[in-house]
């Protein structure tokens, strides 16, 4: 018993990671990992990037934020790009990460990384950095079901959901989720079909987008398509693919936490085609 | 099916899992066994003792979850409620309890296990059901973990060499499950008389 008391003691030293200062990833970007608990026992890692000065300290909030949810088998590290664009835009952004990179194992990890950003470790970085009352979560592929699941536990204020649509399961409980949703479907998608995701965003209530990418395929929402190249060609750059994706983003941000999908902006990104409901 | 059986072994290498790993077996034997066992997570001690008809035992481990800083301990009672034959099945009861050190977090919980061991005293295979019921002081949260398992113990001489694996997943009263899973090899020895 002394000798479990005595272990306790030393461990309970061991505290979870809470930076105060970032790396800085690019201009105006930090990046930091946190630690936090899931599930009682589990340590979860979070990957969070944020507006910063040169020193990677962050710039005084509050801001807005966005939860992202990881696509399966795609490390969060491939959707960097995206978090780098949001906090550029003075978003912080959250990426837990997932068992096996599959978020369907561990559905929750993004609640746990959305209650890391309201209530962070005292004297870390995060502290007052975030606005509990503009959060975001947003997911690719695999990711977009659980992030439509994370909406549902109302949390968040709006959703946004890549490549994907909701678990039948969830359908009966989608007309109460209460907040503005964007849908991104790449026309060449051959995993999660432009077919799939206009019938998943049909069942989303209003207000809601769908915004299709002529030529983006599949993982032209990650840092990379070439794993499309030769069962599932995209056909514009994937530069092109970004910029679109980027610009449709912020513009549903711009107003999505005052309840709208921001339609004006979504019309004005180059492109795309634009549904609004 | 592979892809599924491919999803199963991953999950096995890289999460976490509870209950006992020592009791998951079919067979007692009739030495007491001492035990050291390590994997991806956790890394941990027990011992078998059985009675001297060789029909039941308890059992103890201390594991340490060194990714998760958790301390585990655990304590069953085993009983194999057939003879010692080529399919030999056991039943255990115990307890479980995780000390999770920076948060000064406690859970508590009952665990009852079903094995059936496949083989002789040499060689056996090892197939398991697990189920119990977690109590964490913080938050009073509940978790249900729900398992099977499966194992491969080699004995020569006195040692033992097992490889265990298990996965399943916690079903947590209002929340999503949790998939879990866990793989460990372990080194045995029998030799205390």
């Amino acid at each position: 018993m002394r000798l479990l008391a005595a272990l306790t003691v030393f461990l309970s030293a061991c505290g979870l990671s809470a930076p105060t200062v970032g790396r800085v990833t690019s201009p105006g970007v930090a990046e930091a990992f946190f630690e936090t608990r899931a599930n009682d026992t589990d340590v979860l890692r979070v990957r969070v990037l944020f507006p910063s000065d040169e020193s990677g300290r962050p710039m005084a909030g509050p801001h807005p934020a966005v939860v992202y949810v990881q696509g399966g088998f795609v490390p969060t590290q491939r959707y960097a790009w995206q978090a780098e664009v949001l906090a550029r835009q003075g978003f912080v952004v959250a990426m837990p990460d997932h068992t096996l990179d599959l978020a369907f194992f561990s559905i929750e990890n993004g609640e746990v990384a959305r209650k890391l950003l309201v209530t962070p470790p005292s004297r870390s970085l995060l502290e007052g950095l975030v606005d509990a009352n503009r959060i975001a979560v947003a997911g690719h592929s695999l990711g977009g079901v659980v992030a439509i699941k994370l909406a549902l536990l109302k949390g968040f204020r709006a959703v946004m959901v890549q490549a994907s649509f909701s678990d039948a399961a969830d359908d009966t409980k989608l007309p109460a989720l209460g907040m503005p949703s964007l849908f991104m479907a790449g026309a060449k998608d051959c995993q999660a079909t432009l077919r799939q995701v206009e019938a998943g965003w049909a069942k989303m209530p209003s207000p809601t987008a769908l915004v299709v990418l002529p030529g983006t395929t599949h993982y032209g929402f990650t840092d990379t398509d070439a794993d499309d190249a030769v069962k599932c060609p995209p056909e514009v750059a994937i530069e092109v693919s970004h910029a679109r994706i980027a610009a449709a983003m912020t513009g549903f941000l711009s107003t999505a936490f005052e309840g709208s999908v921001g339609e004006t902006a979504l019309r004005a990104v180059e492109g795309v085609e634009v549904s609004v409901r | 099916m592979k892809r599924l059986a491919l999803i199963l072994m991953l999950v096995a290498s890289v999460s976490r899992a509870e209950g006992q790993w020592l009791t998951s077996r079919g067979r007692i034997a009739e030495e007491t066994r001492l035990e050291v066992f390590g994997g991806a997570r956790t890394f941990g001690v027990g011992a078998v003792r059985p009675n001297d008809e060789g029909r039941a035992a308890w059992s103890a481990e201390a594991v340490y979850a060194f990714r998760d800083r958790v301390i585990e301990l655990r304590g069953a009672r085993v009983w194999q409620f057939t003879p010692t034959r080529f399919a030999t099945a056991s039943v255990n009861a115990g307890t479980s309890m995780y000390v999770v050190p920076e948060q000064f977090n406690l859970g508590l919980g009952p665990n009852v296990g079903l094995a059936l061991g496949l083989g002789g005293p040499r060689v056996s295979v090892d197939l398991g059901l697990q189920t119990g019921l977690d109590v964490f002081a913080a938050g009073a949260h509940l978790r249900l973990p729900q398992r099977l398992s499966i194992g491969v113990t080699v004995r020569v001489c006195d040692f033992t060499i097992s490889a265990m694996a298990r996965a399943g997943a916690d079903i947590v009263p209002g929340h999503a499950f949790v998939g879990r899973g866990d793989f460990v090899l372990s080194i045995g020895w029998l030799g205390l008389r």
